[in-house]
């Protein structure tokens, strides 16, 4: 029923909301530095719900599959958010810098749809790198 | 004075300066502000003051086009016509609208805005709506929580509801008591007929369903028998021009447009429901420019319809449990239930429920723990196809008139309008922390369906106004090209249709028309006004 399809969705409703609450859940697993993503950027520190995070990230790098690399989803990040700068100046910058680029992408229209949801690229290329790591 | 066609003598022919086919929206607003003259005014209707089911069923014919209610049930044939269950919800176009827009083919009225503006003043009144003010800003705190969009996305528009007005009742005894207004029931107006070089109207020939017959001889005839009707009518007066009046150049009938209407969105909230109140109607406010009923609609900024070459549109926002047919329908009886009335048509309303049981229950669950959700549906302008048309069909009513076949047609640009509107409001939404939007399956499909489809009932564009005859059937001042003293009023005249609920412009071109026609039977009659 066309109705429920929001809760049944393949990025279920609890994931995305988690996922997404947003960009600004405390780090729930400890992160190590293994994967070439810079340390400030390790979305283990970012998202609170790695798996619905990851399935949106697949989602997305199933559109952007030339975005696939973690170095090259994170030297996006830093360039839109300047993230760079905060270096390991904690989570809390961090996200706040996140934050703001997202709102930046919703007012310039830098948005994808997946699942029918809207994101901000910021955030789905947030989720990409979770998905790759 | 209000009469039955039946205190007539039968086979009579009724003398008018101007004889007025159809006792709607239009065609009361027209007799009403002509009332008073020296003029002696006839307004001819299908029906009694009340329904009647055989003059109802005059009113039906074939769809065969994208799915439409029944045209029966689409509109209603007694004094008063369909205002005798609109909902009074109101907006007056933009002045984009009246454009001729690049992007927009066929678009472009003869009209500004600016030249309408008066008419829209009266036709407020009219409407018994509040000031006509639709500027947000002229509203200041007295419509509180209005979303500060970015605004050369998205602006917000406001509409005003009426009580709603129904016409018949209300300006019934304004008719009557008026000594130049003669009100003609029962009487249907079957031929409209022309002089041998079809350049003036004759007379009007009139039936009732009882099988009593007459005619009527006017000095000049509006037709106002609603979007639908007026071209069956124009069309079936055939018997000196073959394609019908006013249809030399293969108009009337066409460019049907109505305001196609669908949920095609929803939003997990990220505030209260209550935040956004301004947006879900029957908002009461009262400012410097007086008080009025308003709800507001995001809707798209004339910039962007520029920038990517959109329509207009304008998205309704609402909220509840849950969206699905069988909830919904569960809150309205609930809701005429709780107001001590009998829903409409409970029948139909169980069936919807029983059909949509998933539906119910997850409405019912999520009522239960107080979980709401946002949703969205467009009002979006349809673009004007010369395919989307009103012809005659083979069959015929009991007046032995040939029915309506409605072929209503969508564009591609219809949809991509409603689609890049809804993202803009979610991507709104999520950028001003309001909540985050999830777009239906079928909107996101890149063609041309529409599902569940909800229509307006608002029918337009089938006899299309254009100062150049190649283009439209009738000229700015609502006169059918080529004949001098035939006139159409309506939503009929509108080339294109914004996304605006259509009766207050209806109106406002009825008032604008009644101008023309005193400055006109002014100067055949000789004198003044009169009073
Ligand atoms: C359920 C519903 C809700 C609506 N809500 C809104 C709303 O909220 N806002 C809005 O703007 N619009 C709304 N509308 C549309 C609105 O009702 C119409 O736009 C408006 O009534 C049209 O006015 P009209 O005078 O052109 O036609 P009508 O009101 O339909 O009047 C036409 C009249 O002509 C008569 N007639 C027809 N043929 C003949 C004939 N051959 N001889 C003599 N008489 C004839 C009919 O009996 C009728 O009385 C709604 C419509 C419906 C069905």
């Amino acid at each position: 029923m066309r109705d429920m399809q929001p809760f049944r969705s393949a990025v279920p409703r609890r994931w995305l909301l988690a996922a997404l609450a947003t960009v600004l859940a405390s780090p729930a697993v400890p992160w190590a530095d293994r994967r070439g993503a810079p340390r400030h950027l390790r979305p283990e520190r970012l998202l609170s719900d790695l798996g619905g995070a990851r399935a949106i990230g697949r989602q997305y790098l199933a559109l952007a599959p030339q975005e696939a690399a973690p170095g090259l989803l994170a030297r996006c990040l830093d360039a839109g958010t300047g993230a760079g700068a905060c270096g390991d100046a904690g989570p809390e910058r961090l996200r706040r810098a996140l934050d703001e680029q997202r709102r930046r992408d919703f007012a310039a229209g830098d948005t994808v749809v997946i699942d029918g949801w809207i994101l901000a690229r910021t955030e789905a290329r947030l989720c990409a790198l979770a998905a790759l790591g | 004075m209000i009469r039955d066609f039946h205190e007539h003598a039968d086979g009579a022919t009724i003398e008018a300066d101007l004889c007025i086919v159809g006792a709607g929206a239009a065609g009361i607003t027209l007799a009403h502000e002509l009332r008073n003259s020296r003029r002696r005014v006839l307004l001819v209707e299908s029906g009694g003051l009340d329904a009647d089911a055989a003059t109802q069923e005059l009113y039906a014919g074939e769809n065969v086009g994208m799915p439409y209610p029944p045209l029966d049930t689409a509109r209603l044939r007694f004094f008063g016509g369909t205002t005798n269950h609109w909902d009074g919800h109101c907006a007056p176009l933009d002045a984009i609208d009246f454009e001729k827009r690049r992007w927009v083919p066929h678009s472009g009225w003869p009209l500004t805005r600016a030249d309408l503006a008066p008419a829209y003043e009266r036709a407020q009144v009219m409407c018994e709506l509040g000031p006509c003010e639709y500027r947000p800003e002229r509203w200041g705190d007295a419509l509180p929580g209005l979303i500060d969009f970015e605004s050369r996305r998205l602006v917000n528009r406001l509409w005003q509801f009426g009580p709603p007005t129904r016409f018949g009742r209300h300006y019934r005894d304004a008719l009557n008591d008026a000594a130049n207004v003669e009100v003609l029931l029962n009487a249907n107006v079957v031929e409209i007929v022309v002089n041998d070089e079809a350049t003036a109207v004759r007379k009007l020939r009139l039936r009732s369903l009882e099988g009593r017959s007459g005619a009527i001889r006017p000095r000049t005839v509006v037709v106002a028998c609603g979007g639908i009707e007026n071209a069956r009518l124009l069309l079936a007066s055939d018997r000196v021009m073959k394609n019908g009046l006013g249809n030399a150049n293969d108009l009337v009938g066409r460019f049907f447009q109505e305001h196609p209407h669908a949920i095609f969105a929803f939003a997990v909230p990220a505030v209260p429901i209550d935040r956004l109140g301004v947006y879900y109607g029957n908002f009461a406010a009262r400012g410097e420019a007086g008080a009025a009923v308003f709800q507001a609609k995001p809707g798209l900024s004339e910039d962007i319809q520029r920038r990517e070459g959109l329509l207009n549109c304008c998205i309704d926002v609402g909220w509840g449990y849950q969206r699905s047919p069988g909830y919904l329908k569960f809150r309205a009886v609930a809701k005429s239930l709780a107001q001590g009335r009998m829903p409409r048509d409970l029948g139909h309303a169980v069936l919807t429920m029983a059909g949509d049981l998933g539906g119910l229950a997850e409405g019912l669950y999520r009522r239960a723990r107080d979980q709401n959700v946002f949703w969205f549906a467009c009002s979006v302008e349809q673009a004007p196809n010369p395919d989307s048309r009103v012809t005659l069909a083979a069959e015929r009513d009991a007046l032995g008139l040939p029915r309506v076949r409605l072929d209503w047609r969508l564009s591609p640009l219809d949809k991509i309008t409603a689609r890049r509107a809804c993202r803009l409001v979610g991507e709104e939404f999520a950028r001003l922390g309001l909540g985050r939007m999830r777009l239906d399956d079928w909107l996101l499909a890149d063609d041309t369906t529409w599902q569940d489809m909800d229509v307006r009932y608002h029918h337009m564009g089938t006899t299309r106004m254009s100062d150049d005859p190649k283009r439209g059937v009738v000229d700015r001042h609502c006169r059918v090209h080529g004949i001098d003293n035939l006139y159409v009023a309506g939503s009929s005249v509108f080339p294109t249709s914004g996304y605006a609920n259509p009766t207050l412009t209806i109106v406002a071109m009825a008032v604008r028309l009644a101008d023309h026609l005193t400055d006109r039977l002014a100067d055949r009659l000789g004198g003044g006004n009169g009073g």
